[in-house]
């Protein structure tokens, strides 16, 4: 794994919506080796305060240009003294760390990207190496409230369909966004490949998809599909719900298991991203461990900074799961 | 010419910064920053007889200029360090010490019979001081009969080497510390971490899963310095200071307070050049000041 320890140059740090930023910063070897779905870990005050590094997912990866991008929420201490950096300084940053999300490049697939709040950014860099893949993909946002929500023109650039949900129903689809997909995906499952052909609307009115569909239907989505969905989206055509040929999913951990208990229903291969609280971001204080459960079905302890963030949807084990 | 080559006992090592257990892994994280050869030794995670998954999440939270952790000492167990971490170590040109973790004194025995004669293996570590996992860990190092029935039972199997590493959370540490050196410790390691805990005002639950955790970083090298220098002056046994080193002067501190070597936890998670930073800024500082080696310096803070 190639590994920068350089300083980058603070570029830009510009407010996207109340409490909400983005950071641009110059680091070449460092995007160099950048894969989406990879991590960070930004040295914030002098003196300790605060003594931990913090982790972010990379939000762009521009290669050519050297430049990536994180956006971040001010949710404590460190994420307000980020916000209060000015361009032209220097910031300690420790990646690109973590395996990232992976894809074939061969056949073109179908990809659904879901995130919620934070979990936004690191598929906004996944849209973009699918779509110069070749690969179809459809983006599912949800937040609490529209402002919550970022990436929208982005993708859209990218020719990504997105559908979006908001908590208060400030726009798309008033809800959790697990209600479009869940119903893409059942669209996908009656009508076949030719359904989401049409062209996707670009917020809540994609959900129409689903007309025609009942929960009858979701018991055995593809009663009559066949293959195995575990090759990612250039396994081909047919398995999933028809609609999609695998799921990337990052966000909080109930968003997690509500993506991952859909991609089972419909059997579907997810990569998901997760995060958890961490000491060093390197592997080496096993302080970021999430139990995985392997193709033996034992239960192990993983590093989420080493060994993902991003893993098999099926193998992550939420304790409340059956 | 400074050589900070240090004698610890039996123990030689080239410098006196050491990686702390439990802060490095086995090594391999940090390969990619600088090889596994550079620090003085690696104290590598805490091993137990058997494989251990450890505690439930979140392990880890940060409190001013440190850190709790309840990690419940998760590692491969013994066997598996002897199998596939021990060999790499060794190739690499390591000196590795084995932090080993009983939850009883004949378990702490039985790890060091299978830890004798391992090749590549330069001392023991005995951790009689995790406050991380019920039943054994620091329950041991709190009471000074049975940190020396694990001296002892770690001595009978243990031609390397003996380090005792001590617990701060004890009224009397130098009580601890004359204890083990009666029953044949060589060297001693203190200190471990402190316990603590913290709480999220939010949901109203303590962050960590497991309610208190260890306390270690800049936040308690206050305590391991005195805890360092009480000892220094009641036991004439090498002690590798640990406890909130980030700094060379961190370091030189320690020495001045008795240390004969260094050890960095926590420091290596702000930055993964801690321990090289530490080496070359000790070097450079004992040359400045007109020393030649490390032992000029160590004790002179003591009274
Ligand atoms: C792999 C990974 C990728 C992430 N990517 C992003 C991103 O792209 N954008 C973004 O806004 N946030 C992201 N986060 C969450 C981000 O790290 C936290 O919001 C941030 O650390 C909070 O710091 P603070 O000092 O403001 O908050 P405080 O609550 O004061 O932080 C206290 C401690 O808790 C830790 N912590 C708090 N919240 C989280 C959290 N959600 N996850 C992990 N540790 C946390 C902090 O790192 C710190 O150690 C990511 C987390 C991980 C693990
Ligand atoms: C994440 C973490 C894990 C640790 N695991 C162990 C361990 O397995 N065995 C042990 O003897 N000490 C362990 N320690 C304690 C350290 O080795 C060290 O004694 C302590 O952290 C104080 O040093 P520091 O302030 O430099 O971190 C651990 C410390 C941390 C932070
Ligand atoms: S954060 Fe240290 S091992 Fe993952």
């Amino acid at each position: 794994m190639a590994e920068n320890t350089e300083g980058a140059f603070l570029e830009k740090n510009q407010s996207l919506a109340p409490g909400l930023y983005e950071m641009t910063l110059l680091a070449p070897a460092l995007v160099a080796a950048a894969r989406p779905g990879q991590f960070v870990m930004l040295r914030l005050g002098e003196n300790w305060a605060p003594f931990l590094r913090r982790p972010f997912g990379l939000a762009g990866i521009a290669a050519g240009a050297g430049r990536c991008q994180i956006v971040y929420r001010v949710v404590g201490e460190g994420t307000a003294q980020m916000s209060r950096w000015q361009a032209g300084r220097q910031v300690d940053i420790l990646g690109p760390l973590g395996n990232g999300f992976t894809w074939p490049g061969v056949e073109p697939g179908r990809a659904a990207l879901v995130g919620g709040g934070m979990g936004i950014a690191p598929l906004l860099p996944l849209a973009q190496a699918l779509r110069q893949a070749g690969h179809q993909v459809s983006a599912f946002l949800g937040g609490a409230s529209l402002d919550r929500l970022f990436g929208l023109g982005q993708l859209g650039d990218l020719g990504c369909r997105a559908q979006i949900a908001t908590e208060d129903g400030s726009a798309g689809f008033a809800g959790l966004i697990t209600g479009p997909l869940e119903r893409y995906l059942l669209a996908g499952a009656g009508a076949g490949r030719d359904a989401v052909a049409a062209p996707g609307a670009d917020t809540a009115a994609g959900t129409d998809h689903a007309a025609g569909t009942d929960h009858a239907a979701a018991a055995g989505p593809r009663a009559s599909a066949d293959a195995d969905p575990g090759g990612g989206p250039g396994a081909g055509i047919g398995p999933g719900s028809g609609a999609v040929d695998i799921v990337y999913a990052c966000g909080p951990m109930p968003f997690l298991r509500a993506v991952t208990g859909l991609c089972r229903r419909f059997r579907l291969p997810a990569q998901v991203s997760l995060e958890e609280r961490m000491g060093c971001g390197l592997g080496a204080c096993m302080g970021c461990a999430v139990k995985i459960k392997d193709a033996s079905g034992t239960i192990q302890q993983r590093r989420i900074c080493y060994d993902g963030p991003v893993f098999d949807g099926k193998e992550v084990f939420f304790l409340d799961q059956p | 010419m400074t050589s900070l080559e240090v004698r610890l006992a039996g123990l030689t090592l080239p410098n006196p910064v050491l990686a702390a257990s439990g802060a490095f892994g086995f090594g391999r994280e940090f390969a990619r920053y600088y090889p596994p050869s550079v620090p003085g030794a690696i104290m590598v995670k805490g091993l137990t007889l058997a494989p251990r998954a450890g505690n439930d999440s979140p392990r880890i939270a940060e409190t001013p200029a440190g850190m709790l952790n309840s990690i419940g000492l998760q590692n491969p167990g013994v066997d598996a360090f002897l199998r596939e971490e021990l060999p790499w170590l060794k190739s690499q040109g390591a000196r590795v010490i084995a932090n080993i973790n009983g939850h009883s004194i004949a378990e702490f025995g039985e790890i060091a019979r299978r830890l004798e004669g391992a090749d590549g293996l330069s001392a023991l570590e005995v951790n009689i001081s995790c406050p991380n996992v019920s039943g054994g860990g620091m329950f041991f190092g709190t009471d000074p009969r049975l940190a020396a029935q694990v001296t002892e039972a770690v001595r009978e199997h243990c031609a390397l080497p003996l380090i005792v590493k001590l617990s701060p959370n004890v009224a009397d540490i130098v009580a601890i510390a004359r204890a083990v050196a009666g029953a044949g410790a060589d060297i001693l390691s203190l200190i471990n971490t402190v316990l603590g805990m913290a709480i999220d005002i939010k949901t109203r639950r303590p962050i960590l899963a497991r309610q208190v955790g260890g306390l270690s970083g800049p936040a308690i090298k206050p305590i391991a310095l005195r805890m360092v220098w009480e000892t220094a002056q009641a036991v004439n046994l090498p002690i590798i200071a640990m406890g909130g080193i980030v700094s060379p002067a961190d370091a030189a501190e320690f020495f001045l307070a008795g240390a004969a070597a260094v050890a960095v936890g926590a420091g290596n998670f702000i930055d993964p050049h801690c321990v090289p930073k530490i080496i070359s800024g000790l070097e450079r500082w004992l040359a400045q000041e007109g020393y030649s080696s490390i032992s000029e310096i160590r004790g002179l803070a003591l009274p």
